[in-house]
């Protein structure tokens, strides 16, 4: 896979651009992105093949010189660049009444670096057709499976990533593709509707395909017993959670909490909290583009910083924070890789890409035989952090009762699990060998400012309050 | 290089075969945004970008097909002729019912906004400006500031005589109250919308949120186990009607997503007030209003939706309300809910918690669930109002729904027109 055709058009404008450019600022850079997605959908009643919502093409120029950071996010960049190069320094003027309160800055390495990274896929190889034709098969055999599911859905989403960074000293090309696969069912039994989903993910197409097949009937049994699942009593319990719920609990306790951008604005705990005990002595953290091969699996981040493999919490310390260039330049730190945009058209701030839990020693049978009365609680619903405050809440779709030590099929939903981020961590008694991380996470800043993002691990034996 | 226009999409789509209709949604935004750290400027952005997104519609074999795609700006020649050829051989794989697609419709307009004649940057300094104004709580801060001010030109043609545009001015708004004490520092997270610049309010709301985060400072958790009706503030009404209000689109009834059919009760024994709820077009100062529907250009109509706590009637896109016969009012985005009699005063008279930040407000309709952890609310027991922390709670939306009293005053937040409180009993507060 080589860069879009658009792209490479482009590199040379681009590096005409941050000449021109830099005649007047310290430092420039240009990102261009060319990112394609299609979403192919097969329901009981309506089908669909369109571009998907991860569509993006257009460039980013960013300027600094040693102050406030100025962005200009446009369509292209051809054309007359002493004029373009004009226009953006003109549109991007201080307003007077802000002109004596900026921030002040490091200036910013520019390390010499010329680089074409690609990954391989069988994305390509596969045509819309054959795609819709996997899907209405996919939905075709789980409506087949019971009469009680009143509409199935299969769909595939495929993301294909070309990116350029230009600066004064680098030039970086980038393309890598992943697919996301899903079938839905809504079942209805007992006068009561409940929505079931499972998931495949990966970089080739084929695996992803091969994996929704086999996941037909753990949906269609999970629907079955779901319609049956009562409410919770609320109360603190032994928890044992999977790896999607592992991986909700190291996004929302500790990686929200180590995006530097928030240790600039004082809005994190951690930042006094480096090299201090905030988890359980067994638990090792990592959050990377390097750190393993999932959809946030980049070569170089939107600020031109190489993917990195960073180890957060080592035996339960905080080791280090995760950062975007703006964020380093103020704090004086090198970045790592996690400077990550929406969209051409909005600006980087620190965002996680895979974030996941090591595993550990024990069996998972072994953890379940270890809970006198508590739950295992399954499936990623939403979560929310809370850095400053370290109050956490995760939403999962289910949870299923462990009485005397065996797991049953007394199911509970939706489950919601609350608590103060150091109590839950290190409350953390054992961690399972098993390790699965899956793609097919957003992740907000906020409220806003979505990005695909990895997150997962081992299953994690906790005490935490569930309501 | 020449910019992609919109005749040039026209023109391609003509010279393709077979294609049966053509719809194109073009979309402008201009955004200015400043970005405050301490009070200091950290970054400056502006972005333009233009794109459209095209739906090819193919009728074939009694059926109907259809497929989109995106065309940017820059897109080339060649591709744009290679996107249309895919779209026309997708939708040929398509077989929805047919469905007809609307005709001869012509809106021009702008949403009222104060903001059309501002320059934008001068807008979201000013909003700074009266976030800065706010700031009088000793001890407290806002850590972080983020302001952008968006011009979004929408317009919508199809092949059967639509051409509809409307040019559309909000403000969003993101800051991070903070209270700083001896032994700790705390914050809130406040993000506001708004298509109406109002400095004074701006300031007044901030000046607000500062006083609370000052509380949260104070804020424990409660010593005993609570068992008292809770006050919703109008952040997590919008959430609570949102997702009430999915039961009654037309296109959550034909893919089979709905819990209530229409005549279902949301309340089957109300104790106190009814609900009424009224999805509009638009609503001035609501920044989810539009001229028309802008996915498709439809005209969109005002439709009561839950009528004395009943699903009176459903609401929804031309293409769906055909799929179910019934008449479309185009997707409507202000959710309208009718005020009680009560004053705030009397809603807070007798013993209550009133939350005032939660992790989000879970609203669950499938499981019949509604709850969430709570990060900062006030408990009044009668006599005294605290601030507490580290608490959650849980109940039975359908129980809850039966409780509820709303108050007499009307806010904005969101996409959520409504009371500014409602009192609701029935949770387990732990």
């Amino acid at each position: 896979m080589a860069l879009s055709k658009f792209l490479q058009s482009r590199v040379g404008d681009a590096k005409e651009l941050v000449g021109e450019l830099g005649k007047k600022f310290e430092y420039v850079s240009v990102l261009g992105s060319d990112v394609k997605s299609l979403n192919v959908r097969a329901t009981k009643r309506i089908s669909n093949i369109s571009d998907g919502s991860d569509a993006d093409r257009g460039f980013v120029v960013k300027l600094s010189s040693g102050n406030a950071f100025f962005e200009y996010s446009l369509d292209d960049i051809t054309g007359d660049k002493r004029e373009l190069a004009k226009k953006i320094a003109s549109e991007l003027a201080l307003p007077k009444e802000l002109q004596d309160s900026e921030i002040s800055s490091k200036p910013i390495e520019d390390e010499p670096l010329e680089k074409a990274f690609e990954r391989e896929t069988d994305v390509d190889d596969y045509s819309p057709r054959e795609l819709l034709d996997a899907c209405a098969t996919l939905k075709d055999k789980l409506l087949e499976m019971s009469d009680k599911i009143v509409n199935a859905t299969a769909l595939i989403r495929t993301l294909d990533v070309s990116k350029l960074f230009v600066s004064k000293n680098r030039t970086l090309t980038q393309r890598y593709a992943w697919v996301n696969g899903y079938i839905l069912a809504a079942y209805k039994d007992f006068s009561r509707l409940v929505n079931v989903r499972e998931g495949a993910n990966g970089h080739m197409m084929k695996n992803v395909l091969e994996e929704l097949s086999e996941k037909l009937e753990k949906a269609v049994d999970k629907a079955a017993h779901l319609v049956t699942a009562k409410p919770i009593e609320p109360g603190l319990y032994d928890v044992i959670t999977d790896p999607s719920i592992t991986g909700l609990l190291a996004h929302e306790a500790f990686g929200h909490g180590v995006e530097m951008d928030m240790f600039v604005k004082d809005r994190a705990l951690a930042k006094h909290c480096i090299g201090t005990q905030v988890a359980s002595p067994i638990c090792n953290m990592h959050d990377g583009a390097a750190a393993t091969l999932s959809v946030a699996s980049y070569f170089f981040d939107d600020d031109g910083v190489l993917a990195h493999d960073t180890l957060i919490i080592k035996d339960g310390i905080l080791l280090r924070g995760i950062s975007d260039l703006e964020s380093a330049s103020q704090l004086g730190s090198e970045p790592t890789g996690n400077g990550r945009r929406e969209s051409h058209k909005r600006k980087a701030y620190t965002r996680m890409t895979n974030t996941f839990f090591e595993s550990g020693e024990s069996a998972l049978e072994e953890m379940i035989a270890s809970v006198k009365h508590g739950y295992m609680i399954f499936e990623t619903n939403n979560g929310m952090e809370d850095p400053k405050n370290w109050q956490i809440q995760c939403v999962a779709e289910y949870g299923r009762e462990i009485i005397d030590g065996k797991l049953t099929d007394n199911y509970v939903s939706p489950v919601v699990m609350s608590g103060y981020v150091p109590d839950v961590l290190k409350s953390i008694s054992m961690i399972s060998k098993d390790f699965d991380v899956e793609g097919a996470g957003m992740c907000g800043k906020g409220h806003k400012e979505w990005v695909r993002v990895s997150d997962g691990g081992p299953a994690l034996k906790l005490k935490v309050k569930l309501g | 290089m020449q910019k992609l226009t919109l005749h040039d999409i026209i023109d391609a789509i003509k010279r393709q075969n077979g294609i049966s209709d053509f719809k194109i949604v073009n979309t402008k935004k201009q955004s200015h945004e400043l970005f405050f750290v301490h009070g200091k400027l950290e970054t400056l952005r502006k972005a333009e970008s233009e794109s459209s997104v095209v739906t090819l519609y193919v009728a074939h074999d009694g059926k109907l097909g259809n497929s989109s795609f995106e065309a940017t700006a820059s897109l080339m020649a060649d591709e744009l002729e290679n996107k249309l050829a895919a779209a026309r051989e997708n939708a040929l794989l398509i077989f929805d019912e047919p469905y007809e697609l609307p005709e001869n419709l012509h809106t021009d307009g702008v949403l009222e906004s104060n903001l059309r004649d501002m320059p934008p940057f001068e807008v979201a300094a000013k909003v700074a400006s009266a976030v800065k104004k706010a700031n009088e709580t000793p001890g407290c801060d806002v850590n972080a500031l983020e302001v952008f001010v968006v011009k979004t030109t929408t317009r919508v043609i199809n092949s059967r005589n639509v051409d509809c545009s409307e040019v559309k001015y909000t403000v969003n708004l993101e800051a991070i109250p903070t209270a700083n004490g001896e032994k700790q520092s705390v914050e809130l997270f406040e993000t506001y919308s708004f298509s109406e610049l109002d400095e004074d309010l701006i300031a007044c709301e901030l000046s607000a949120r500062l006083k609370d985060v000052a509380a949260r400072l104070e804020a424990v958790k409660p010593a005993k186990k609570l068992t008292c009706p809770v006050i919703f503030n109008a952040y997590e009404l919008n959430e609570l009607f949102g997702e009430l209000i999915f039961n009654a689109n037309f296109a959550s009834v034909y893919s089979h997503a709905n819990t209530l059919e229409k005549g279902d009760a949301l309340q089957s024994a109300p104790a106190h007030d009814k609900l009424n709820v009224t999805m509009r077009g638009k609503i001035k100062g609501c920044p989810a209003s539009a001229l028309f529907d802008e996915n498709d250009g439809c005209p969109l109509a005002d439709r009561q939706i839950i009528k004395d706590g009943k699903l009176a009637a459903l609401y929804g896109s031309h293409r769906f309300a055909q799929y179910l016969g019934e008449e479309p009012t185009g997707n409507l985005g202000c959710i309208e809910v009718e005020c009680g009699t009560c004053s705030e005063e009397e809603l807070a008279k007798g013993e209550h918690l009133e939350l005032v930040y939660m992790s989000g407000l879970q609203v669950d309709v499938y499981n019949d669930y509604i709850g969430g952890e709570i990060r900062l609310a006030y408990y009044f027991d009668g006599n005294k109002r605290v601030p507490v922390t580290s608490i959650a709670m849980s109940g039975k939306l359908s129980d809850v729904l039966n409780t509820v009293r709303l108050s007499n005053k009307q806010t904005i937040s969101g996409a959520y027109v409504g009371p500014s409180k409602m009192l609701a009993d029935g949770f387990n507060i732990f």
